[in-house]
């Protein structure tokens, strides 16, 4: 060990900070210039770390379910009665289904129609919130042998939830809607009237870019755009709710804050923004 | 010194970082309340300044902050330049917020982690080239402040422990 003397000692502790604080904005300028390199960090610690959050996630599941269980019992009389009568309501909606799915047949018999094949998806965990302070992203735990890629779609049982935008060799990142940087091209359903649905941080991402003479309708349907290749049609997303000061936002259908497993969907499409654009936000104009 | 009481006297200085570490690493756990990995470091960093310096140094806040940045999606650097400037800023005033209550402490906690926040907020304006919301700087600002008092709470008893274990040697 180096024996320094005490006050070439007390120099160098006074001299680390500055270089310290010089260091950091160093940093701050690789970071901006390689955004592989800290992609590449960030992943191989979410690799080392994802195992000690999977073990960690079991307890907090647990007294996160035992808590819903309790609200569940809590509430079990109001629920009952919003059931039955969503019940009713949804056994005429089957009606309708089932009469549509028989036409349906029958007319894609007549067309010879070639089926869609089914997506493949895998299934991971959700280990850890990757978002921090202005971001809103989530890291996945996928076992160390995982074919998920850039790019696929996450959906949970309800909804479209986010994309892939890292991977590592046992995790990867998924960035969600509702960040800042999510820019997700949509379909109304009413009016199929396309537009983009842009992240804002809040749990409802704002709706952006609709064509002219077209006005979003509360509660209308809004589904995913095959626009820019980067997305399937049709994946649900949410409904559309016009707030007071007159702006229009998606209610998505995913439940973006208690996220526990998030479905991976590959279409196989590669129509995508590449990795450094949702790495680095650029200022964007209107498209 | 024999060896049990170097690895004991080792512990005792490295335990202020790897506590802190672990606390980053753990609030990263989705609990439904984003933001608390920003919020975490900054009550640690100020309570071990003040009251053990010697095993918080520079260097380890720098590793802490990389540690912090690393785990969130926020532009790298945004993290160590904040908590550099806070330990900084603590050490300068050390002397004085040593001899305070707890009470002064904490109100002087909520001022800086209020700066902290808005220095962070301006990186991430500046390094993002746009006005990110202020909400969520906002609410880790909250988070910090409501989890001082808690931390300062176990972190002083420790602190005691240590004292005691080192005054009997």
């Amino acid at each position: 060990m180096i024996r320094l003397s005490i006050p070439l000692r007390q120099a160098l502790a006074r001299l680390s900070l500055p270089v310290l604080i010089a260091a950091a904005f160093g940093i701050m300028l690789l970071g901006k210039a390689d955004a592989v390199l800290i992609e590449r960090a960030r992943m191989a610690l979410a690799d080392a770390l994802s195992p000690i959050w999977a073990a960690v996630q079991e307890p907090v599941s647990a007294v996160r379910g035992a808590v819903q269980e309790a609200e569940a019992l809590w509430n079990m009389r109001a629920e009952n009665a919003r059931l039955t009568e969503e019940n009713e309501r949804l056994r005429r909606w089957q009606a309708t289904a089932l009469a549509l799915e028989a036409e349906n047949a029958l007319l894609r018999r007549q067309l010879a129609w070639v089926p869609d094949p089914a997506p493949q998806f895998r299934t991971a965990r959700v280990v850890a919130d990757a978002g921090g302070t202005y971001a809103r992203a989530v890291l996945l735990a996928t076992g160390p042998q995982h074919n998920v890629r850039k790019g696929q779609i996450a959906l949970d049982e309800r909804g479209f939830a986010g994309r892939v935008t890292e991977v590592g060799s046992r995790s990867a990142r998924v960035l969600l809607a509702t960040d800042i940087n999510s820019r997700v091209p949509v379909t109304l359903e009413g009016s199929r009237a396309r537009a983009i649905m842009v992240g804002n941080n809040t749990a409802r991402p704002r709706l952006q870019h609709w064509p002219e003479g077209v006005i979003p309708r509360e509660g209308d349907r809004v589904v995913t755009s095959a626009q820019a290749g980067a997305f399937p049609a049709g994946l649900p997303v949410g409904v559309v709710r016009w707030t007071e000061s007159g702006a229009v936002e998606v209610e998505l259908f995913a439940h973006l804050e208690r996220l526990d497993v998030l479905r991976l969907f590959d279409f196989g499409l590669s129509g995508i923004l590449p990795p450094e654009a949702v790495a680095r936000p650029e200022p964007r104009g209107r498209r | 010194m024999g060896l049990l009481r170097r690895l004991d006297a080792a512990a005792r200085a490295g335990f202020p970082g790897m506590f802190t570490a672990l606390l980053i690493i753990l609030a990263a756990v989705p609990v439904g309340i984003p933001g608390i990995v920003g919020a975490v470091s900054l009550p640690c960093i100020f309570f071990w300044t003040i009251f053990r310096p010697a095993a918080m140094p520079a260097p380890v806040v720098f590793a802490l902050g990389l540690l912090q940045d690393l785990l969130s999606f926020a532009a790298l650097g945004t993290g160590v330049l904040t908590l550099l400037i806070l330990h900084g800023v603590t050490l300068r005033l050390r002397d004085v917020l040593a001899r305070q209550s707890f009470l002064a402490n904490w109100l002087v906690f909520c001022g800086f982690a209020l700066c902290a926040v808005a220095l962070g907020w301006l990186l991430q304006a500046v390094l993002g080239w746009m006005l990110p919301p202020l909400a969520p700087g906002l609410h880790q600002l909250g988070i910090a402040a409501g989890l001082y008092p808690a931390l300062a709470w176990v972190l002083s008893r420790l602190h005691t422990a240590m004292q005691r274990a080192e005054a009997a040697l």
